[in-house]
Order: structure tokens, then C-alpha cells, then sequence
């Protein structure tokens, strides 16, 4: 795999910047209902950058709330949903970037290798997101939209992508626009097109359904 | 008891002929009755439940949590639920202002809130008859007219209906006293201001007079929203747990809604009497509403949302990940239904679908019957609350009055015209 190495040095990032307590690891405690949580204001802002393709913006905006964004621990725990969010939109910000996105020392996103790293770790997030609820199939969406950007990922987000498309379970308008992506880079001229017919009959706008 | 209960009958039409002349015309329908109609005859003698076993009464404790009991209810043995478990808590923190959120924020929700702000504590449920928890518990109907939420028609295989009934209602019944005359104790609903609070369907209308001692305008309108329909006092009550209640309600259970009326033993006996051997007429068949056809003008997910999923679906089918909370029980599982994952609180969640009993993703517009799955769900609430549930389609929302036949219409315009979703 072209990344290879990259993939090995993320996982010793990971190792290593991983806090040994659960608070210094950002995790948000349990709120009780009378102690709402102020970050949640940061991650819908973050969360709408993103979806305006704002990507650098949506992850400063999460990263100044969310200092130990970086450890990927992967639990199951509601508590975390915040954090998770948080994590979850600066792993997309940076694939939608193609790993050009400031995540920090070491991971500055601007050489090659940085990149890589970046794209690296923001597929482990997605994937470890994924795997941890894996009825949720918007995390199953956003882990194929990281799969896309990597060498030979495209058949295992096909996969994925077209039993949620055949079930009537896409959640997503951009799900069926990666769907069309990945059908015509593969040579699916007219299940692309269809793809983007379905992106279109969700309401999105011809904008957004159209292949890059 | 010795008397039929045709003889039974006569005597308390007698009575109301009597008591009730002052009755409202419009209200006396019941009265003019066709000759050949089937009543319900008085309640069958039974013998006294026995002591439960330790062994099932503990079981039954431990479903408390499968059940989650606590949600809604206090119950005196079992711990209060977690902050975000607790449906009443949360609606009481709106109602009274303390819960944190924004001005705009509580005077929206104080305005909607209409349910779970008041809900009846399982303490001193020796009352009960355990038979008629076997049975209520698994089929749950309407008990309170007034009160809006009623119990969730749970999925409980009887054993567990059996075991919760032993928990709430462990000891052996006591033997009754002597009923009395139930015309006069017909007369002493009346006089007694009963009807002012309770309504008892299937006799002849109750009026709601004054009670002899003025209420509290609080306690007055707390009793109004709990008090059960009559009809079900002779299933519901043991016979020596309700002549011990009328006399004083709150000896029985300290705190609860209903005052202490200064009601004599003697006519406790009557008023037992008549609401344990008055035949009843049977509970009406009403008709199921048929949905609405679909609309002509468009209709917007914005507009569903607002309408049904925002207000109404997301409580208890949200994502922990996007909202305070545990999801709820149609997200997580919980009320003794296992997990389904199906998020109504976002259009994405929506367009997920929910998990069957394999743990498989279905579409919710999968359709059952000629109507999708979630448009058959709502209207098969109209089907339960008339009595007739549909086989295999649990009516939603769960435990609460069903959708305005508007509102599902609006639902199934929207599926109809493509179900787009908000612009991207």
C-alpha cells in the first residue's frame, strides 16, 4: 500500500499522544440536564462550516474546544459524543482536504508526508468511529468517504455504499454522490448517473449532487 | 353476595331515578338503553390472593430495570433514574424554570408541554388486585380519562407480568368487610361530590357536584387530572383496600391526590358496593379513523419536523450523539424493548432506518399495508386507543394520545411527494 508508512507512524502518534486519563483525554463528562454543555455551540458551528466546505475553519473551530482531539480511542461511550463529533468533523475537515489541514505539531499538513499522515489518521478515526456503533450508518458514511481517498479503498466503499443505497438507507445526499464517485471511477457510467439522480430526489441541490 | 345482579341493576336505577333527578338531561343517555342490551354483570366472587413467593417478588424487583418503571414513576424500594433517564424530572426542571436552557428556549417547551408532568408513584400498591396487574400490565389501556400519557403497551410475556405484579403487590389479601347497599351507595357518589373529579363509564352519568368540604384549588386539579375511571375500581382495587380508601385515602397512601372526604365506614361500604356490583355496560366499539388522502400542496421535511419528529418523536427516538440524553428508549431500547436505532431527530437518522428483531437495518418507509412503516405505526394508535389494536404494529408514540390525523397526513404527503430533505 502507497501509505504504508504512513499508517505505521500514525499509529506511533497515536500511542504516544494518547493521554493516560480519561479527563486529560478531552473526554466530556456525562452532562447532567441542568449543565449543558457550552462546547456543543462550538461543534454545530464547526459541523456548519464543514458542511459549507469550509474545512480549515471547521477544524479550528474544533480544535480550540477539543485539545486532545488527536487520541483516537474508539469507546463506545455516550459521554464521549461531543468529543466524538468534534473528532469526527476534523477527520472529515482533513479528508475532504486531502490531509492539508493544521492538526498540530508533527501534523502540520503541508509536505507530502504530512498529508499522508494526516489522511492517515483521519481514516482511523473514521474507521475506529465507525466500528465502535456500527448501526450508525452515518459513521459507516463517513468512514467509506475516507476510504475513497486511499489506494484501493474504492471497491470496500462500494460495497458499503450500495447495500445502504439498495436497502433505501443512504442517509445522506453525499453518500449518494460518493456512491456516483466511486461507481465512475470504476467504470459505472450509469449507476453514477443514477446515483446522482437519487442524491438529487433527497432534495439536495445539483450542486451538491455532481461528481468532482 | 346474594343478589343477581339484574337485582343489583334495578336497585341502582332506582337510586339514580331518585338520587339523580337533578342530573343533566344530555348527560342521562346512558339510562335509555335498548332492552336487549349486554351488560357486564357485577364482579364474580373470588377468593383471597395468597402471600407472593420471596423468590418471585425479588424477580419481579429486578424487571423494575428491565422495564425501567422508574422512568416515569416513584417507587419507593427502587432508586430514582438517572438524570437523563428521568422523563417526569426533566419535564418538572421545564415546567418550574430551573432547567438550564434559554428563555426562548423553556417558554417554547413550558407552552408545548402537556404530559408526563404528573404521574401517579407506585407506593402502597398492596391496594391492587395482583390478577388485574397480570392482566393490565401486558395490555395496558386507559385508566385516568384526564391524564394525558398512559401506560406503554409494553412487549411482557406474562411470567414477567406476573413477577412485577408479586413485587408491587406482595402480601395476601385481607378479607373484606361487608359490602353495604349499593343504591345508597350510589346516592353518596352523587352527594359526595365524587363525579366532580371521577367520571365512571358504562352506569348511568355521575354529576359532578360540589364536595361536601371545599378543596384546595391545587389539590382539587391534581385530583381532576389522576382520578381513575371508575369502571375499573372492581378489577383494580382489592374490596377491603377500596371501602379502606374511601374512608381515607390518605391513611392508605399518605400524599396521594385524592383527599380524605370524611366518609364513614357504613357508606364506604355502600359506595364499595356499588362500584363493585353495579353491572356495567360494555366499553364502546369505536370506530379506527382512516388517513387522511394526500395533500395537494407541497409539504417540507422542515415542516414534518416541526409538526411531529421535533415535538413529539425525538424523545424517545433521538442520538445521544446530537442531543442531551441517552437517546431514549426507540434509539437505545429500554421499556423492555430491545435496541432499535432509529433516530428521528435528524433527517439522516430518519433516511437510517430502525433495527428488527434480527438487528438488521429496515427503511422506515418500507411500506405495511398499503401505508410506510412509520405512517402504519402512528395510525395504529388510532387503532389501539379505539380498542383495537393491529397485530404486530406497536401504535406510536408509545403511551401517549395519538397524532392529530392532520399531522399523519402531512407525514404521508411528504413521503408521498419523494421525502426530500432539507437543501444541501
Amino acid at each position: 500500500m502507497k501509505h504504508r508508512g504512513a499508517w505505521v507512524a500514525c499509529a506511533i502518534a497515536l500511542s504516544i499522544l494518547a493521554p493516560q486519563t480519561a479527563d486529560a483525554c478531552g473526554r466530556i463528562r456525562r452532562p447532567r440536564p441542568r449543565q449543558v454543555d457550552r462546547k456543543l455551540a462550538a461543534v454545530k458551528k464547526s459541523e456548519a462550516l464543514l458542511a459549507k466546505g469550509k474545512h480549515k475553519a471547521a477544524a479550528k473551530v474544533a480544535r480550540g474546544k477539543f485539545r486532545g482531539f488527536q487520541a483516537a480511542t474508539g469507546e463506545a461511550d455516550h459521554g464521549k459524543a461531543l468529543f466524538n463529533r468534534a473528532q469526527r468533523t476534523i477527520a472529515l475537515a482533513t479528508i475532504r482536504s486531502e490531509g492539508a489541514i493544521d492538526l498540530g505539531k508533527g501534523m502540520r499538513g503541508r509536505s507530502s508526508d504530512s498529508k499522508a499522515l494526516n489522511l492517515a489518521w483521519a481514516t482511523s478515526v473514521l474507521e475506529i468511529q465507525a466500528a465502535s456503533d456500527p448501526d450508525n450508518l452515518v459513521l459507516r458514511t463517513n468512514y467509506a468517504e475516507a476510504l475513497t481517498h486511499h489506494p484501493g479503498g474504492d471497491a470496500q466503499a462500494l460495497e458499503m455504499l450500495s447495500e445502504m443505497a439498495n436497502d433505501d438507507l443512504m442517509p445522506t445526499a453525499r453518500g449518494f454522490v460518493l456512491l456516483a464517485t466511486v461507481q465512475q471511477s470504476l467504470g459505472d457510467a450509469s449507476g453514477s448517473d443514477l446515483s446522482l439522480q437519487r442524491c438529487k430526489e433527497l432534495g439536495a441541490t445539483a450542486n451538491v449532487c455532481r461528481v468532482a | 353476595m346474594t343478589r343477581r345482579w339484574y337485582e343489583w341493576m334495578a336497585a341502582a336505577w332506582l337510586a339514580v331515578g331518585v338520587a339523580g333527578c337533578d342530573a343533566p338531561e344530555d348527560a342521562a343517555v346512558s339510562e335509555e338503553l335498548p332492552a336487549d342490551r349486554v351488560v357486564e354483570p357485577a364482579a364474580p366472587q373470588r377468593t383471597l390472593e395468597v402471600e407472593a413467593s420471596a423468590e418471585l417478588t425479588a424477580h419481579g424487583k429486578e424487571l423494575v430495570s428491565t422495564y425501567q418503571c422508574n422512568r416515569c414513576h416513584g417507587i419507593p424500594s427502587i432508586a430514582p433514574p438517572e438524570a437523563e433517564y428521568d422523563c417526569v424530572g426533566c419535564h418538572l426542571q421545564i415546567l418550574g424554570g430551573t432547567y438550564d436552557a434559554t428563555p426562548e428556549e423553556l417558554a417554547k417547551w413550558q407552552g408545548e408541554l402537556r404530559s408526563l408532568d404528573d404521574v401517579p408513584t407506585l407506593a402502597h400498591t398492596d391496594r391492587f388486585q395482583r390478577a388485574w396487574l397480570v392482566e393490565f400490565l401486558p395490555d395496558a389501556h386507559d385508566v385516568r380519562p384526564a391524564l394525558l400519557a398512559s401506560m406503554p403497551r409494553f412487549d411482557m410475556p406474562k411470567e414477567d407480568a406476573e413477577a412485577l405484579a408479586a413485587f408491587l403487590v406482595p402480601s395476601a389479601e385481607p378479607e373484606a368487610p361487608a359490602l353495604g347497599d349499593a343504591a345508597r351507595g350510589r346516592g353518596l357518589l352523587e352527594s359526595k361530590g365524587c363525579g366532580s373529579c371521577h367520571r365512571m363509564s358504562g352506569v348511568p352519568f355521575l354529576p359532578a357536584r360540589p364536595t361536601p368540604t371545599p378543596l384546595e384549588p391545587a389539590v382539587f386539579a391534581k385530583g381532576q387530572k389522576l382520578a381513575p375511571d371508575l369502571r375499573h375500581a372492581r378489577a383494580r382495587m382489592r374490596p377491603a383496600s377500596l371501602v379502606a380508601w374511601i374512608v381515607d385515602p390518605q391513611a392508605v397512601k399518605p400524599g396521594a391526590a385524592m383527599p380524605s372526604m370524611g366518609i364513614t365506614q357504613e357508606e364506604a361500604a355502600d359506595i364499595a358496593a356499588y362500584l363493585i356490583e353495579t353491572p356495567l355496560e360494555p366499553v364502546p366499539v369505536l370506530d379506527v379513523p382512516t388517513l387522511p388522502p394526500v395533500l395537494e400542496r407541497a409539504v417540507t421535511y422542515e415542516e414534518v419536523y416541526d409538526r411531529i419528529f421535533g415535538r413529539i418523536c425525538r424523545h424517545c427516538h433521538g442520538d445521544p450523539n446530537e442531543f442531551i440524553g441517552e437517546g431514549g428508549p426507540g434509539f437505545g431500547g429500554g421499556f423492555g424493548f430491545h435496541k432499535r436505532g432509529l433516530d428521528l431527530s435528524t433527517y439522516s437518522g430518519l433516511r437510517s432506518g430502525s433495527l428488527d428483531d434480527n438487528g438488521k437495518r429496515r427503511s422506515v418507509f418500507k411500506p405495511i399495508g398499503d401505508k410506510p412503516k412509520i405512517v402504519a405505526h402512528l395510525m395504529a394508535r388510532h387503532a389501539e386507543v379505539a380498542g383495537q389494536p393491529v397485530e404486530g404494529v406497536r401504535g406510536m408514540p408509545l403511551g401517549l394520545p395519538p397524532l392529530p390525523l392532520e399531522d399523519i397526513g402531512l407525514l404521508n404527503t411528504w413521503i408521498a411527494q419523494g421525502r426530500r430533505g432539507p437543501a444541501e
